[in-house]
C-alpha cells in the first residue's frame, strides 16, 4: 500500500491525491512496524523461523492479487487519475527481498494462485468472517453506539 | 444571533481533545480557519489520523460547544494539506509532556517509503518525559492508539507513549 499512496499523491485528482498524501504519512509506520516483527521472528528461534517461513509459504501466492486491477482501478488508470500497479512491482520486489534476507527467510514461488478477489469474488473463508462481523449488530437489531 | 469569526475563535480557544484532554484542538492544529462561507460561518477541521475514532467526536465537540453559545456554524472536514504533527504549536507540545507523552520530533523532509524504512530514524532520541533520559529504546511502533509508538526509559525503567511525526 505504501507505494501506492506514493504514487497516488501525484494523481490529477484532487480527493484520490488529498487521500494518498495523508495515508502515506500513518501507513509508513505500519510498513516500519510489520517489517520488524518479520525481522524479528525470522531471524529469532528456530522455532519462529519455521512458523514464519510456514506462514510466508502459505500467504506469499496471494500477493499475486496485489498487481490484478479491480474494475474501479482499471477505470481510474483509464482516466488518467489511477496507477498501473505493475509499475510499482519492481520497488515492492526489493522492499519485500531485503526484508525477507534481514529475516533470512527464503521467498516462495508465487505460484498456485488465481486472483478473483477484486472482481467480488471470494472463497468459502468470507461466510464465516462476515457472520462474526455481523454477530454483534444482529444480536441488538436497532442497537446505537 | 451571527457571530463575528473571532467570537467563533474565542467560543472553541479551550475545547479540549477527547483523547488528550490537557491539549485542545487549536494546539493540536485540528481546528484549522474559520470563514465566512456561502451560508454563513465555517469552522474548519482536519482529521488527524485515519480511522482515529476520536474525529467524530471532535465534530460533535465543536458543534455542540457553538450551539450551547449560541453560535449558529458549519463544520467542514478538510483533507489537504494532510494534518501533520509540525502543525502542533511549541505550548501544545510541552503539555504532552507534562501529561507523559513524549512529543513528536519534527517530521523528516520529503522521505520516501522505500528511505523511510531502510533507515529508521536512530540519530533522534525520544527523551522520556518522565526524567529526561535520552536513554529510551522503542518497544513498539504502535502504542496506546495506533498515532503513538510505545517506548521504555533505561534509566527510570518507566514505559511512555511518543506521539509519532506524520
Amino acid at each position: 500500500m505504501a507505494l501506492l499512496w506514493e504514487a497516488l499523491e501525484k494523481s490529477a485528482n484532487a480527493d484520490l491525491a488529498a487521500i494518498a498524501a495523508k495515508s502515506l504519512k500513518e501507513v509508513r509506520y505500519h510498513l516500519r512496524h510489520s517489517r520488524d516483527w518479520l525481522v524479528r521472528l525470522g531471524d529469532g528461534t528456530d522455532e519462529s523461523h519455521a512458523r514464519s517461513q510456514a506462514s510466508l509459504d502459505h500467504l506469499f501466492p496471494y500477493t499475486q492479487e496485489f498487481w490484478a486491477h479491480s474494475p474501479a482501478e482499471a477505470a481510474a488508470i483509464a482516466a488518467g487519475i489511477g496507477v498501473d500497479l505493475n509499475t510499482l512491482k519492481a520497488d515492492w520486489d526489493a522492499i519485500v527481498d531485503a526484508a525477507l534476507a534481514e529475516a533470512t527467510l527464503q521467498r516462495p514461488a508465487a505460484g498456485g494462485y488465481i486472483s478473483e478477489g477484486k472482481k467480488g469474488v471470494h472463497s468459502e473463508h468470507l461466510g464465516f468472517l462476515l457472520a462474526e462481523m455481523q454477530s454483534l449488530a444482529r444480536a441488538h437489531p436497532n442497537g446505537v453506539w | 444571533m451571527t457571530a463575528t469569526v473571532e467570537e467563533v475563535w474565542a467560543a472553541l480557544e479551550d475545547l479540549a481533545d477527547p483523547e488528550i484532554p490537557v491539549i485542545s484542538l487549536r494546539e493540536l492544529g485540528i481546528l484549522r480557519e474559520v470563514r465566512t462561507g456561502a451560508d454563513g460561518l465555517e469552522v474548519v477541521i482536519t482529521p488527524t489520523y485515519s480511522g482515529c475514532p476520536a474525529m467524530g467526536q471532535i465534530e460533535d465537540d465543536v458543534r455542540s460547544t457553538l450551539k450551547n453559545r449560541g453560535i449558529s456554524a458549519r463544520v467542514v472536514t478538510q483533507l489537504a494539506p494532510a494534518w501533520t504533527t509540525d502543525w502542533m504549536s511549541e505550548a501544545g507540545k510541552e503539555k504532552l509532556r507534562a501529561y507523559g507523552i513524549a512529543p513528536p520530533h519534527q517530521t523528516p523532509a520529503g522521505s520516501s517509503v522505500v528511505r523511510f524504512i531502510s533507515k529508521p530514524a536512530k540519530t533522534e532520541a525520544v527523551p522520556c518525559p518522565h526524567c529526561g533520559s535520552s536513554n529510551t529504546l522503542v518497544s513498539s511502533h504502535f502504542g496506546s492508539t495506533a498515532c503513538k509508538a510505545l517506548y521504555k526509559c533505561q534509566d527510570c525503567q518507566e514505559p511512555f507513549d511518543y506521539f509519532k511525526p506524520y
